[in-house]
């Protein structure tokens, strides 16, 4: 049984810790890989696993960027807006994206293949502007360099997150 | 903050000297020397200071020298030779609580004419005191949807949020709910529960008294009244046996609020949703003149006839009969006063009494050489909770303790089957099956666990049991010579009443009824027909009886076959004293009039008058809780009956909750709180086809409960639990899909 999977795999991780609550990043990233995206109904499957309230759940999966809250599409591309990243031109980078994806930030493309999200410091401020295309980098990214990555996305197949 | 009395140091605040021990925050440590350092975030009852909030920036000097920036006295320590000033003898000290005060108003709204914690706010009241008269702040300010109801009794207005995590740190460290949190992250954050849910636990209420602004708020309390026209009167809540000690917010004549009033002994300043919030007055069925049956029904008679009616037939029905003709029953609303009179008033027609429905599981003085304190949870190395049913079913606030208890470093232990409120982060859970928790304390006895080498542990039944085991349990365990037992009586003064004489079973009555030895029954606030068990037998019971007295403040449905029927007066109408659970005798105080005019005693005493017994008026006495009882000789324990469960058939867990009875049914605010829940184990649900949310109907002896499933995986296989509000019922029941 699929649910079952997860329960065991949240089992694992918490085993690795003195206190369970240790735990919950982990159990939100094996159920963000299962369903995609961190649903209402995730979130419970999440708590009842490691038996921890599910608002807290829902707490620590709010506090970091590396989680989805919402739908996402088959892709996701996630543009640095933080400080130095802005500094060399991030929000060109966030106005190329919006204009090749015909979405804005936060948003999917119509045709589900990829949703644009700007993020916290992905810690290569030494390389801005960064862009995470499915959690790989591309430094010193230009916003001449987006065409060339969406066409790429539209035609590659789902990544997992 | 634990630490030798050895290890003290000694601290300079603005000039003036203070020994505290090493480790005090600095906070307090300025109080003790007459420096107010103003806090927002800083509580000591939920845990250790975070530092949120910067309201209590200080200048340190340490070693003779300067720390490089402004220090957050709450979260710095004492330590010896430290230097502090405060912003009243440091410039630097009061730019830095100018600036942190005109950074938290920067988005809030200033509406204080409108907001109900208008005069009473430690955000108005620090800004006033210490705060710039101005902002530099010319933007338009953030807003938020407003107000937004968290639950049906609290409302929150997120653009008065200060951020200082009050709530949220109650909610996960304190109630160990983990229902309020804040969502997002920097200047995004808010104050939320899961997806807008309402915020269900039977604490919630006591956010609203610590958010130090006026973004947390008792909805019923909503533009109800303003600090200066009310009155707070000193009370004690009568919710439960654990005797919480409140203030009651009055307003012409009307009380609006129940606040916290903190003792240390007792409460530790917090409050149950029940205490806070189940209405108290004024009901729209409250009775409010006596009534009297004749051949057209009941009518309405003066309090000095009805006095006098119910003297004459108690003494007529002791001549004819004899005695035990008259019963006496209550269940522990009446204060030590009332009781007392009503106990004479019983020894003088030879009545039967009783003081809460199982004889066998009231007798509380079996007890006595085990006594504990509340306050023993705090010096407890271990505590052991047996039984199905929540401690919050039986004694609110005492569950705060526990968890505190633990946090602490005790080891705590539940012996249940599973599904109760204290499991989930105990250290050892020992599961039983339902309804065993007399045989469960003789497996404990013979395996004691972690109570081996234990110095001082807490032993709690919270199961309706004969008290009979638990002392045999407590005598085996040692428990006279080390820790002891916590009593959790079944009315809120159930102990006052034994001790004024009107000890005894409602079973036993009963039964006594049954027998036509019972000729005359006086209810005086308690209606076993939906209160206590057999509840159909009671009905029968009250029908056969040939006089029938009911005490009750507003009509319940033993008042269809009472004779005649007295106002009763509800908490905030009462002066007097009661007993709480420990034996603590503390002070109730009228804080409104009954609607009667006439309050309770006065009628008793009338009645006594009636009989011939002259009441001496006695001022209330507050009193600790007795010293413990001499251990008396080993007491067999009472025969075990073992219960088998029908195949296909689920054992029925359905202790009556906290959140049951007359005043909470007639209490709005705490409808969310009461919403019906099935629970059954992880593995029957899936066998039975169902998952979380489903609709199940569970069929029982008592009729037929319909909630959304919650699974556990702690709940033993073939157990179903729900939180039944009606007639106390066991046994076992059919579970079904809606
Ligand atoms: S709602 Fe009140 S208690 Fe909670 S964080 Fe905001 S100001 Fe503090
Ligand atoms: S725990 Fe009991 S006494 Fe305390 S507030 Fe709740 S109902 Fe009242
Ligand atoms: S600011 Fe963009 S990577 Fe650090
Ligand atoms: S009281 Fe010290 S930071 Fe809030």
């Amino acid at each position: 049984m699929a649910i079952d999977t997860l329960y065991q795999e949240i089992q694992t991780e918490i085993a690795k810790y003195p206190d369970r609550r240790s735990a919950i990043l982990a159990a939100l990233r094996l159920a963000q890989t299962k369903y995609r995206w961190l649903s209402p109904e995730a979130f419970e499957e999440v708590a009842r696993c490691i038996d921890l309230p599910v608002a807290q759940c829902q707490a620590v999966a709010s506090f970091y960027d590396m989680y989805f809250l919402a739908p996402v599409g088959r892709h996701v591309v996630e543009v640095c807006t933080n400080v130095s990243c802005c500094l060399v031109g991030a929000p060109d980078v966030v106005a190329a994206f919006e204009r090749e994806l015909g979405c804005a930030l936060g948003e999917t493309s119509t045709d589900g293949a990829v949703t644009l999200r700007a993020v916290e410091c992905l810690g290569g401020c030494g390389w801005a502007p960064v862009v995470s295309v499915d959690h790989r980098y591309l430094e010193h990214f230009q916003p001449g360099d987006a065409a060339q990555v969406v066409a790429d996305l539209r035609a590659a197949p789902a990544e997992e997150h | 903050m634990s630490t030798t009395a050895t290890n003290v140091v000694t601290v300079t605040f603005d000039g003036r000297d203070v020994q505290v021990p090493a480790g005090t925050p600095l906070v307090v440590a300025a109080a003790q020397v007459g420096v107010e350092i103003p806090v927002f975030c800083y509580e000591p009852r939920l845990g250790p200071p975070i530092g949120a909030c910067r309201m209590c920036l200080v200048e340190v000097e340490l070693g003779g020298r300067p720390m490089p920036k402004l220090q957050a006295a709450c979260t710095m320590t004492a330590a010896d030779g430290m230097v502090v000033k405060s912003a009243a003898t440091s410039e630097q000290a009061k730019e830095g609580q100018d600036a942190v005060l005109e950074f938290l108003l920067l988005n809030h709204p200033l509406d204080c004419p409108v907001c109900d914690k208008g005069g009473e706010c430690p955000l108005q009241d620090l800004t006033f005191r210490y705060g710039p008269a101005t902002s530099r702040m010319t933007l338009a300010k953030r807003t938020y949807e407003k107000p937004l109801p968290i639950s049906p009794s609290i409302v929150l207005d997120r653009e008065r949020c200060i951020l200082c995590y009050r709530c949220t740190r109650f909610s996960s460290d304190v109630a160990e709910d983990g229902e309020l949190i804040a969502r997002e992250r920097g200047a995004q954050s808010v104050i939320a529960t899961f997806e807008e849910r309402p915020y269900v636990g039977a604490f919630s209420g006591n956010v609203t008294e610590l958010c130090p602004v006026g973004a947390l708020l008792p909805t019923p309390y909503r533009f109800k009244a303003r600090p200066w026209e009310i009155v707070n009167v000193p009370t004690v809540c009568q919710g439960c046996p654990t005797g919480c000690n409140t203030w009651a917010t009055v307003r012409e004549g009307r009380a609006e609020r129940i606040l916290s009033r903190l003792n240390p002994a007792v409460d530790e300043g917090w409050l149950c949703d029940r205490g806070r919030f189940a209405r108290h007055e004024p009901l729209a069925d409250r009775l409010t003149r006596p009534l009297l049956r004749g051949a057209d029904g009941l009518q309405e008679i003066s309090f000095a006839a009805a006095a006098r009616t119910i003297a004459q037939r108690l003494r007529h029905v002791d001549s004819l009969h004899g005695a035990g003709s008259v019963a006496i029953v209550t269940g522990g609303s009446l204060t030590n006063e009332e009781a007392s009179a009503w106990g004479r008033i019983a020894a003088d027609v030879h009545a039967r009494t009783a003081s809460g429905p199982v004889a066998a599981a009231g007798a509380w003085e079996r007890l006595d050489p085990f006594a504990a304190r509340i306050d023993d949870l705090d010096r407890a190395d271990v505590v052991v909770v047996v039984g199905d049913a929540d401690v919050t079913d039986r004694a609110g606030v005492l569950d705060l303790r526990i968890r505190a208890a633990r946090r602490r470093g005790a080891h705590l232990m539940i012996v249940s089957s599973g599904g109760t409120l204290l499991e989930r982060d105990c250290d050892t859970f020992r599961p039983v099956a339902a309804g065993t928790a007399a045989a469960s304390l003789q497996a404990l006895v013979a395996d004691p666990g972690p109570l081996v080498g234990a110095t001082h542990p807490v032993l709690i039944v919270t199961d309706p049991i004969d008290l009979g085991h638990v002392a045999a349990a407590a005598h085996a365990l040692g428990l006279q010579e080390r820790g002891g037992v916590l009593p959790l009586p079944t009315g809120p003064n159930e102990r006052g009443a034994r001790q004024a004489g009107l000890a005894g079973g409602g079973d036993e009555v009963l039964a006594a009824i049954e027998s036509g030895a019972v000729r005359a029954l006086v209810l005086l606030g308690v209606d076993p027909t939906a209160d206590w068990p057999e509840a159909d037998r009671w009905q029968a019971a009250l029908a056969q009886t040939e006089h029938v007295v009911t005490l009750s403040p507003f009509v319940n449905t033993s008042v269809s076959w009472s004779h005649v029927v007295l106002p009763q007066a509800v908490d905030l109408e009462r002066e007097g004293t009661t007993t709480n659970l420990e034996g603590r005798r503390q002070r109730l105080r009228a804080a409104v009039k009954p609607p009667s005019g006439v309050a309770d005693l006065a009628v008793a005493t009338a009645i006594a008058t009636h009989l011939g017994i002259e009441i001496a008026r006695t001022a209330p006495q507050e009193s600790e809780p007795p010293p413990r009882a001499k251990p008396g000789r080993a007491t067999k324990a009472p025969a075990i009956r073992a219960a088998n469960v029908t195949a296909g058939r689920f054992a029925l867990v359905a202790p009556r909750g906290l959140f049951t009875g007359p005043a909470v049914e007639r209490t709005a605010a705490l409808a969310h709180q009461r919403a019906p829940w099935v629970m059954l184990n992880h593995g029957d649900a899936a066998a039975l086809g169902l998952s979380e949310h489903d609709r199940v109907t569970v069929r029982h002896g008592g009729g037929e409960h319909t909630g959304p499933l919650r699974t556990s995986r702690r709940l033993l296989e073939g157990t179903v639990r729900i939180n039944w509000a009606g007639s106390p019922v066991a046994g076992e029941a059919e579970v079904v899909r809606a």
